[in-house]
C-alpha cells in the first residue's frame, strides 16, 4: 500500500513537472512563434507586391497551391489579406479560385478547429468563388450540418455572403432536417446579411417554412419583422393556430408589432383579456398594440393595464402612453387601480424624459 | 491492548494513505483536464472558433454595495466601458452608512423615479430608486433598507428588466470583453441557466482609466502573491473538470450570470447564509433535477472579473471564516445531495469532493496529527517513509501550484517577466506550506465557533482596484 501510494504520487509527479516545463518553454517561445508568423505574412506580403495582381504568375499560384494546406501559412495568408485594399482584394482573389477548390479537399478532411478557420476565411471573402455550384459551396453547405457551432455558423455566413437563396435554402433544409439546433437569434442576424436578391430570399423562406422546426421557424419570422416583409396572411394563420408552439405565435405576435395588419388585433384583444392564463401572449400584445393606434386598443388596454401581472401591466402603460392623447391620456391616469396608476405615471415620466 | 491500537492504527494509516492518494488523485486529473481544455480553447480562438454578433441577448448587471463609496464610482466607470451592447446596471444600496449613495449621485447624472417593479422576491423595503442613461447605458440606483447580500440581489432582480442577470461584487471590474464571452454558452447550448467566469486577482495589474489592462504581474505582497497561485489552482483546475460533467457547485458571487427566470422559480438568494453564491447553485441543480427540467451550467474561464485579494492576515482569515461558514451551512442544507445516485456525477464527485476535500479536510488533518502523535507515542511511526511521503506530498502540491499558474500564463496567452517565474517558484513552496497551515487552523477555528459566528459578515478594508 505505502509503495503504491509512492509510486502514484512519483507518476503525478513527473507529469505536472513535465506539464510545467512544457508550459515554460511555450511561453518563451511565444515570442519566436510570433516572430515566425511575422516573417511568413512579410514574406507572402513581398510575393505578393512583386506580382502584378490583374494578372497572377504560375509561380505564385504555385506557391500558394503548395502552402496554403499548412494552416500556419494559411494564418499568415489572411493576415495579409486583411492589410489589402478591398479593390486589390477584389481583383486578386478570384484568381484563387483554382488554389481554394484544390485546397478545400485537404481542409475536409482536417479536424474541426481547421475547418472552422477555413470557413471563417471563406465567409470573409465570399468573392473567392461565388461566382458558380462548385465544390466549395458544396463544402459549406455540408459544414452547416457539422456539430461545431462555430463551424456552422461562419458556413452559413459565408452563403450568406455568396448572396444566392438556393444555397440558403439547401443548407437550411439540411439542418432542419437533422434537427441541429441553431440559436434563432444567430440564424435571424444571419439572415439580415444576405447579400443577394432580398425579394427572392423572402421568397425561399416563405416557401420553406411550412417544413420547418420551430427554431427555424421563430428565425425567419423575426427576420421577417425586423425587415418589415408584408406576409401578413401567412403570419396571421401562425397568430390565430393554436396548434402552433408558444415562440412562434409569440413571434408572429412582435411581427404584427411592426407590419399592420388590422384584423391581427382583435387576436391580440383576445389575448390581452385572457392574461392570467398566458400571460407571455398577453404581454407581447400589450407591446404590439402600439401598432394599431385608436378607441377598441385603449379600451383593451385600459383593462389589461389593471392586469395582476407586471409584465402585461407595464407593457400596457408603456403603449397607452404612446398612443393616446392628451385628453384620453388625462382619463386614463384617474383610472380606479393604483399599480395601473404607477405605471402609467412611470412611462409618462420615461416619456417625458426621453423626449 | 498494544496489538489492539497497533492494528487499529495500520487502518487508520491506510485510510490517510487512500485520502491523500485520491485527493491528489482528483486534483491531478482536474490539472490535466484544466490545462487539456485551455490548450483547445487557446487553439480555438487562434483558429476563429469564436461567434461575434453585434448585439446579444440582454443583460441586467446586479451590484449590490455596502459601504462602497471607495471603489463604486470605478466600477461604475469600468462597466460603462463594456465591449457589449446590450445591458443595464444595476446598483443595489445595502442600507450603507458612509457615502455611498452621494457618491453614486455626484458622479452620475441621475434623477429620482417612482418607479413600479416586479416585487417577485421578498425583500426589505426599497426606499428611493434613481435612474438616468450615461452612454446609451441604463443605470438604475436602487436604496433599500439594510438587509444584507442576498437581499440585495434579490432586489436587483426584482427591478431588472432582462431575462438574464449578471451578479457582481462592487469591489471588481470587468475585463471589457467578459460578458461577451459569458454569454456565448447560451447560444452554443440549449438550457443555459447559469455561467460562472474566471475571477482574477488585481493585485499588482494596472488597468488604464477605460479599464485596460496596461501591466500584470504578480503582486509584491507575498500574501497576495500566494493567492494568485490558489486562485489559479481552483479556477483552472476543479472547475474546469467539473464543468465537463455539468458539476460545478460553485458560480462565484465576484462574477455569475444568471437566467432570471431559473433564479425566481427557486425563490432568489438565500438571505439566511452567507454562502448565497455557493447556496444559489446547488439549488438550482437539485431544483431542476427534482423537477426534470434540462439544465446546464458552464464554467467560462476566457471571461474574466478583477478583483481584489485581502492583503493582509486579518482580511484572508475573515473572508474565508465567511466561505467557510457558507459552505458548511449549504452542505448541510443540501445533505440529500450525499451519495443519491438520482444526482449521479454531481452526488457521487461534486458534493462528495465538497463535504470530504473541503469541509471536513481541517478536522481530518487535525486527526491525522494526532494519529501521528499517538503513533509516535507508541513506536509504531515508520519515520522514513512519513518523510517521504509528507516530501512527496508537499512537492505535489508545489508543483500542481506552478503547473496551473504557468498553464494560466501561457494559454490565457498573459506575459510575464523572468523575475516574476522565479518569484513564483519560490512562493508555491510557501503558498504549501505556510498558507495551507494557516487557512486550516482558520478552518477549523471556525468550525468550532460556527453556532455563535455563522451570520456574520466581517467588514474587509476596500480600496481601488490598481492602488495596490
Amino acid at each position: 500500500m505505502n509503495s503504491l501510494a509512492q509510486n502514484v504520487l512519483y507518476i503525478y509527479l513527473f507529469v505536472f513537472i513535465a506539464m510545467t516545463f512544457f508550459d515554460v518553454v511555450c511561453i518563451f517561445f511565444r515570442r519566436a512563434n510570433e516572430k515566425r508568423l511575422e516573417h511568413k505574412e512579410e514574406k507572402i506580403k513581398k510575393l505578393i507586391e512583386k506580382e502584378d495582381i490583374n494578372k497572377l504568375s504560375s509561380k505564385h499560384l504555385k506557391y500558394l497551391k503548395r502552402h496554403l494546406k499548412k494552416v500556419d501559412t494559411f494564418i499568415a495568408f489572411s493576415n495579409v489579406l486583411k492589410d489589402m485594399s478591398e479593390e486589390d482584394r477584389k481583383v486578386y482573389l478570384p484568381q484563387l479560385k483554382p488554389i481554394f477548390l484544390k485546397i478545400v479537399s485537404s481542409y475536409e478532411k482536417a479536424d474541426e478547429i481547421k475547418q472552422t478557420f477555413f470557413a471563417y476565411v471563406l465567409a470573409e471573402y465570399p468573392y473567392i468563388y461565388s461566382d458558380s455550384h462548385n465544390q466549395i459551396i458544396h463544402y459549406l453547405i455540408s459544414s452547416t450540418t457539422s456539430s461545431s457551432i462555430f463551424l456552422r455558423e461562419h458556413a452559413l455566413t459565408a452563403l450568406y455572403g455568396v448572396g444566392n437563396e438556393t444555397y440558403v435554402k439547401e443548407a437550411l433544409q439540411k439542418m432542419n432536417f437533422l434537427r441541429i439546433k441553431h440559436h434563432p437569434k444567430l440564424l435571424t442576424d444571419g439572415f439580415m446579411k444576405f447579400t443577394g436578391n432580398q425579394e427572392s430570399f423572402v421568397q425561399m423562406l416563405e416557401e420553406l417554412f411550412p417544413s420547418l422546426v420551430e427554431n427555424y421557424k421563430v428565425a425567419c419570422i423575426n427576420y421577417f419583422n425586423y425587415k418589415k416583409v408584408p406576409c401578413k396572411d401567412f403570419v396571421y394563420d401562425l397568430l390565430i393556430s393554436s396548434n402552433e408552439s408558444k415562440e412562434v405565435r409569440i413571434a408572429s405576435i412582435r411581427y404584427f408589432g411592426s407590419v399592420k395588419l388590422e384584423k391581427a388585433k382583435e387576436k391580440m384583444y383576445e389575448f390581452l383579456k385572457s392574461d392570467m392564463k398566458n400571460w407571455e401572449y398577453a404581454a407581447i400584445s400589450a407591446s404590439s398594440l402600439k401598432n394599431y393606434p385608436g378607441k377598441d386598443t385603449l379600451n383593451s388596454l385600459r383593462e389589461s393595464v389593471k392586469s395582476r401581472n407586471w409584465y402585461v401591466r407595464s407593457n400596457s402603460a408603456a403603449t397607452i402612453i404612446n398612443i393616446a392623447n392628451e385628453k384620453e391620456l388625462e382619463e386614463m391616469l384617474k383610472i380606479d387601480d393604483r399599480y395601473a396608476r404607477d405605471s402609467l405615471h412611470y412611462q409618462l415620466n420615461l416619456k417625458e424624459k426621453r423626449s | 491492548m498494544i496489538e489492539v491500537v497497533k492494528e487499529l492504527l495500520k487502518y487508520v494509516s491506510y485510510f490517510f494513505i487512500f485520502y491523500m492518494l485520491f485527493y491528489s488523485t482528483f486534483l491531478f486529473i482536474s490539472a490535466l483536464i484544466g490545462s487539456i481544455r485551455l490548450f483547445k480553447n487557446r487553439y480555438r480562438d487562434r483558429m476563429h472558433n469564436t461567434i461575434k454578433h453585434d448585439y446579444y441577448n440582454p443583460v441586467s448587471i446586479i451590484v449590490p454595495a455596502y459601504n462602497e463609496e471607495k471603489v463604486i464610482v470605478s466600477n461604475i466607470n469600468s462597466l460603462l466601458n463594456l465591449n457589449y451592447r446590450l445591458y443595464e446596471i444595476i446598483i443595489v444600496n445595502d442600507g450603507s452608512s458612509d457615502d455611498t449613495i452621494k457618491t453614486i449621485l455626484e458622479n452620475f447624472d441621475l434623477t429620482r423615479v417612482d418607479k413600479p417593479y416586479n416585487y417577485q422576491i421578498k425583500t426589505k423595503p426599497v426606499k428611493a430608486i434613481y435612474e438616468g442613461i450615461v452612454n446609451n447605458v441604463t443605470i438604475t440606483l436602487v436604496d433599500k433598507e439594510n438587509g444584507g447580500k442576498s437581499d440585495s440581489l434579490n432586489t436587483g432582480i426584482n427591478i431588472s428588466r432582462f431575462p438574464y442577470f449578471l451578479a457582481m461584487d462592487a469591489d471588481s471590474i470587468l475585463q471589457k470583453d467578459s460578458l461577451e464571452k459569458m454569454i456565448q454558452p447560451v447560444l452554443e447550448y440549449e438550457n443555459v441557466i447559469a455561467c460562472g467566469g474566471f475571477v482574477r486577482l488585481s493585485n499588482g495589474v494596472s488597468f488604464d482609466e477605460n479599464g485596460d489592462i496596461v501591466q500584470t504581474s504578480l503582486p509584491r505582497n507575498l500574501l497576495a502573491c500566494m493567492q494568485v497561485l490558489e486562485y489559479d489552482r481552483s479556477f483552472l483546475a476543479s472547475r474546469i473538470l467539473l464543468d465537463e460533467y455539468n458539476g460545478n457547485l460553485i458560480i462565484s458571487g465576484a462574477f455569475g450570470l444568471f437566467q432570471k427566470d431559473m433564479v425566481i422559480a427557486c425563490g432568489g438568494y438565500d438571505v439566511g447564509t452567507v454562502g448565497e453564491d455557493f447556496e444559489l447553485v446547488v439549488k438550482l441543480h437539485v431544483f431542476s433535477h427534482q423537477n426534470d427540467v434540462p439544465y446546464r451550467i458552464c464554467y467560462v474561464p476566457e471571461a474574466v472579473c478583477w478583483t481584489q485579494a485581502p492583503s493582509n492576515l486579518i482580511d484572508l482569515l475573515k473572508q474565508r471564516k465567511r466561505w467557510y461558514s457558507g459552505l458548511i451551512q449549504v452542505m448541510w442544507k443540501y445533505r440529500t445531495l450525499f451519495f443519491n445516485y438520482h444526482y449521479g456525477f454531481l452526488s457521487y464527485v461534486s458534493y462528495f469532493y465538497y463535504l470530504f476535500f473541503e469541509l471536513l479536510s481541517p478536522i481530518i488533518e487535525v486527526f491525522g496529527i494526532f494519529v501521528t502523535i499517538i503513533s509516535m507515542c507508541f513506536g509504531l511511526l515508520n519515520v522514513p517513509f512519513m518523510i517521504i511521503f509528507l516530501i512527496l506530498y508537499t512537492l505535489f502540491g508545489c508543483i500542481l501550484s506552478l503547473t496551473t499558474f504557468f498553464a494560466r500564463v501561457h494559454l490565457v496567452n498573459n506575459k510575464i517577466s523572468f523575475l516574476d517565474i522565479v518569484k513564483a517558484f519560490l512562493v508555491c513552496i510557501f503558498e504549501i506550506t505556510f498558507l495551507r497551515f494557516i487557512l486550516m487552523v482558520g478552518r477549523l477555528f471556525t468550525l468550532i465557533t460556527y453556532n455563535t459566528s455563522k451570520m456574520r459578515w466581517d467588514k474587509l478594508n476596500r480600496s481601488r482596484i490598481g492602488d495596490e
